[in-house]
């Protein structure tokens, strides 16, 4: 059950937490371990309260002022980051780690168009100027497949449909090229086929650029069409982990079985 | 009362049980300001010693407030003048905690009237809608065009003086927000569940307005009337500093400090300090109150 | 691929007033009419319906009854209600507000003379109250929590409980009486000081336009105590709203998402959030202004300031109806002006409403 320790990018090493609730300590995460493989795409699968994106979060250094880590570590480039301070995630957010959230347009600033995000999170992380940074932006937006990217750049969020949101969102996270990209359910909620357009040009975007990936869903389907690695997760502990293809052809664990059952991935495969 | 499966009986609620649970109300509120932190308790103690020394006046003051020629004319506090006196020689403590019962009878009436008057208004507004609601959100629009102290100098002025008129005037200022507000409250729970059920039930929609629908929505209207009086009685502080209404010689705050305003500003800082500090403890004390409902209003939702 | 149904293809640029904002400004414009209009049709109810029977102000007590009448209709007060209210319609329109009972000029010339008094007051009462009270928000919803930000909830709910006359006779005792940095309620200018010549009424921008630099400094101090006090009162409510618009603001997604792109905390309060939480301070920006009007009254009291505050106080102890109702009824019909003004201002500020 242990992952393949040498080439990871990020390793996740018996890593605890809860919250801090007015009625107590909860416990949310107990002892994952982990390994994001370079340059591979690494799935979390879970329920909803299975604490995967939770998980995201503290890879990220982004979690809630009452979550508290009780144990374990998180370790990237020889540090531990989960010790880091917002000053140190802040030299490694947005250039070397990115996140795409789940609701794009609740994700995306209201108020401020498409394409001054894209050109702020830019020249965040590259020196740049501003008419440099917003080629790069509709660069970006062309890759995502925008179409007439000039325009949507003065545009906002609410201007986007759900899916081209989402490409939106994409264009964010990419825009520095980061080297671990986390991806948290980036299809829920999308029609079923803009959901496909995505995964693919995720896939796409993700292989022409060898970057590592995590991707967050509950959607085993696209599991098994898209990753490499996955880790199964319940109620905050990890129960299955190692590669895809294995796991979802022969699971060991009771859960990971279940998991596989109700969402009738054995007759879909078969 | 015979026991019956009669719904109608069983949702109107026999009258000795509505005052037992009145009764249960008020204890349970009793027991939960024991036990509560924040600012709930600290308001209501400050609007319950405002209330004692004001009632405490009712039966002694160390001379009497509309006495002139106690001592010597605008001197400092003292032994004998705690507060010290004003320019006629009235005695400045005397009457400051008098003038405690004028402003809080005033304050405390005038958001009454406009609780009970706005809220009736604002429940048949948002209950039966149409033209009626129509025209009531217009006309609030209109009221609230004028600025609140504006408005009330111009109908005061039109008025004249009086302990009625100013107390009508100055009901006047929150009741739109009333109206509002309980409007709101109808608005919003028209449509659940035990509305429906009472109407279905056969009870006539004044009743199930009444007794049903606005039961439940007494504690944003308790918490905005708090919150209001905070404001009012600044405003009824107002009018007796301009001197409308209120008459310039009242044993009221706002007219002592209209009174002592010259003597202040050559240097007589008692007589406009003391009653400034009673209405700004009434005030905070309303708000304060106001403030510990809305937060206890906002715990029991989540 | 799948061919993706994308969103509406884009409005023009920003600027080039579409369709819709012209729809939503003329709504705005047709509702501020209507409501000046019930503004002063209620002015009209109170006054004339409700109102005393001025002819006694200005009778004597022998006059007979043909005399009384001779007044009433000198005063326009002889014909019928319906007849009365069209004149008052059209005196308003054009901007007659009635004749004072105490000084017989017209209400409207008066006022427009004291105008500038006020608003210099009311303007850097202002913006002292905004840019100071947004900013302490802010900065207390960004330290939230903190030593500041409990002395910032302190101070404000002090200056919504706090009567403002009482507040600035305080300040006098203190600056004025006891420690002598600033002078006493001598209204615009200290006494033996001569205004600057009118350009703008605004003495600090007329002295320094027409070169009497002498008067800047006098006319400086004097406005110091007023401009703080209402300044205050303008504030409190604003940095509350702001601190508290602020705070949601920070606890949204998109913060979530600035901070995840790396963007610097500077960029994240002072843009990604504020922009968003000052959206609500904008609306309450409105009422304050209303009760700017209301306490220029009582700081132009304390003060000795003249203006149109200080003509209302001599009107209503003089009992100069048409001088109060003038005032109330100009005061108000600005308001509603402004608040449709900032709602439209609004309008544009925010993007989802805008396209």
């Amino acid at each position: 059950m242990t992952a393949n320790e040498a080439g990871n990018l990020l390793s996740v090493r018996g890593y605890s937490g809860g919250f801090k609730t007015p009625s107590g300590f909860k416990h949310v995460l107990d002892d994952v371990s982990f390994g994001l493989r370079e340059s591979a795409m690494t799935a979390i699968v879970g329920e909803t309260g299975s604490g995967k994106t939770l998980l995201a979060l503290s890879m990220m250094g982004l979690t809630a002022s009452t979550f508290v880590k009780t144990g374990g570590s998180i370790e990237y480039a020889g540090d531990d980051i989960s010790t880091y301070d917002d000053r140190a995630y802040r030299r490694i957010r947005g250039g070397e780690f990115a996140m795409a959230f789940q609701d794009a347009r609740a994700a995306l600033n209201p108020v401020i168009s498409v394409g001054k995000q894209l050109i702020d999170a830019c020249r965040a992380h590259q020196r740049v100027s501003v008419a440099q940074a917003r080629e790069i932006a509709e660069e970006m937006l062309r890759k995502v497949r925008v179409p007439e990217p000039a325009q949507r750049m003065r545009q906002f969020p609410h201007e986007f449909s759900g899916g081209m949101a989402q490409r939106v969102m994409l264009a964010l996270a990419l825009v520095c090229q980061p080297k671990l990209l986390i991806l948290d359910e980036p299809t829920t909620g999308l029609d079923v086929t803009i959901q496909a357009d995505i995964m693919e040009l995720i896939v796409d975007l993700v292989r022409s650029s060898g970057m590592t990936t995590c991707l967050i869903t509950h959607d085993l389907g696209v599991v098994a069409e898209t990753c490499d690695d996955v880790v199964v997760m319940y109620r905050g502990k990890v129960r299955e982990i190692g590669p895809c293809a294995q796991i979802l052809q022969y699971p060991e664990d009771p859960y990971t079985q279940q998991l596989l059952r109700s969402s009738r991935f054995e007759e879909l495969s078969a | 009362m015979t026991t019956s499966l009669d719904p109608a009986v069983e949702i109107t609620a026999p009258k000795p049980a509505r005052l037992s649970r009145v009764a249960a109300a008020v204890l349970g509120a009793i027991r939960s300001f024991r036990s509560s932190s924040g600012t709930l308790p600290i308001g209501l103690s400050l609007l319950a010693f405002l209330v004692l020394i004001s009632l405490v006046s009712l039966i002694w003051t160390p001379y009497p407030p509309t006495a002139t020629g106690t001592g010597a004319f605008s001197s400092a506090p003292s032994g004998a003048h705690w507060f010290g006196t004003d320019a006629v020689g009235s005695d400045v403590f005397s009457r400051t905690i008098s003038a405690g019962r004028t402003d809080v009878f005033y304050t405390v009436t005038a958001v009454a009237i406009a609780l009970v008057i706005g809220s009736a208004w604002g429940a048949l507004a948002g209950f039966f809608g149409g033209w009626f609601e129509t025209v009531t959100l217009r006309l609030l629009e209109v009221v609230q065009a004028f600025p609140a102290l504006l408005m009330a100098l111009l109908v005061i002025s039109i008025l004249g003086p009086g302990t009625f008129n100013v107390i009508l005037v100055v009901a006047i200022l929150p009741l739109p927000d009333f109206v509002r507000l309980a409007r709101a409250e109808v608005l919003t729970k028209k449509t659940w569940q035990f509305a429906e059920a009472a109407r279905m039930v056969g009870n006539p929609p004044l009743v199930v307005l009444f007794k049903h629908l606005m039961p439940n929505s007494w504690r944003p209207l308790l918490a905005y009337a708090s919150i209001s009086a905070a404001w009012v009685c600044g405003n009824i502080a107002a009018l007796g500093f301009i001197g409308v209404g209120i008459q310039p010689d009242a044993v009221e705050w706002g007219s002592m400090i209209a009174r002592g305003e010259s003597d202040v500003v050559a240097g007589a800082w008692w007589e406009a300090l003391f009653p400034g500090l009673g209405v700004l403890v009434l005030a905070i004390g309303c708000q304060l109150v106001g403030d510990g409902i809305a937060a206890r209003n906002r715990g029991e939702q989540r | 691929m799948a061919v993706e149904i994308s969103a509406p293809p884009p409005r023009s640029l920003h600027g080039i007033a579409v369709p819709k904002v012209a729809n939503v400004i003329g709504r705005r414009i047709l509702g501020a009419i209507l409501v000046i209009w019930g503004v002063v049709t209620l002015t009209f109810l109170l006054t004339r319906v409700f109102g005393g029977d001025p002819v006694n102000l200005f009778a004597q007590p022998t006059a007979t009854l043909a005399d009384r009448e001779a007044i009433r209709q000198r005063l326009g007060l002889a014909d019928p209600i319906p007849v009365q209210y069209v004149n008052y319609l059209r005196d308003v329109i054009h901007g007659n507000l009635g004749t004072s009972y105490l000084t017989f000029r017209p209400v409207t010339s008066d006022l427009l003379t004291r105008v500038p008094a006020t608003a210099e007051l009311a303007t850097y009462a202002l913006i002292f109250g905004v840019v100071v009270g947004v900013t302490v928000g802010v900065l207390s919803a960004v330290f939230e929590g903190s030593i500041f930000d409990r002395a910032v909830r302190v101070f404000t709910s002090a200056g919504l409980a706090l009567p403002q006359f009482w507040v600035a006779l305080m300040l006098i005792v203190i600056f004025f009486d006891q420690l002598h940095v600033l002078p006493g309620p001598t209204g615009r200018l200290p006494i033996g000081v001569l205004p600057p010549p009118k350009v703008t009424g605004f003495y600090l921008i007329d002295s320094i336009i027409t070169g009497h630099l002498s008067i800047l400094l006098p006319a400086l101090r004097q406005l110091i105590l007023p401009v703080l006090v209402l300044g205050y009162g303008v504030a409190s409510p604003l940095a509350r709203g702001a601190r508290a618009s602020m705070i949601l603001a920070l606890k949204a997604d998109y913060v979530r998402t600035a901070r995840a792109l790396g963007l610097s905390r500077a960029r994240i309060w002072f843009v990604y959030a504020f922009r968003n939480a000052i959206l609500p301070v904008i609306t309450m920006f409105a009422g304050t202004v209303a009760w700017t009007f209301s306490g220029t009254v009582l700081i132009e009291g304390v003060f000795g300031w003249p203006g149109v505050g200080q003509y209302a106080l001599n009107a209503l102890e003089n009992s100069d109806f048409p001088a109060i109702q003038g005032f109330v009824l100009y005061a108000s019909i600005l308001y509603v002006i402004i608040y449709q003004l900032l709602d439209i201002a609004y309008t544009f500020a925010d993007p989802r409403i805008r396209s």
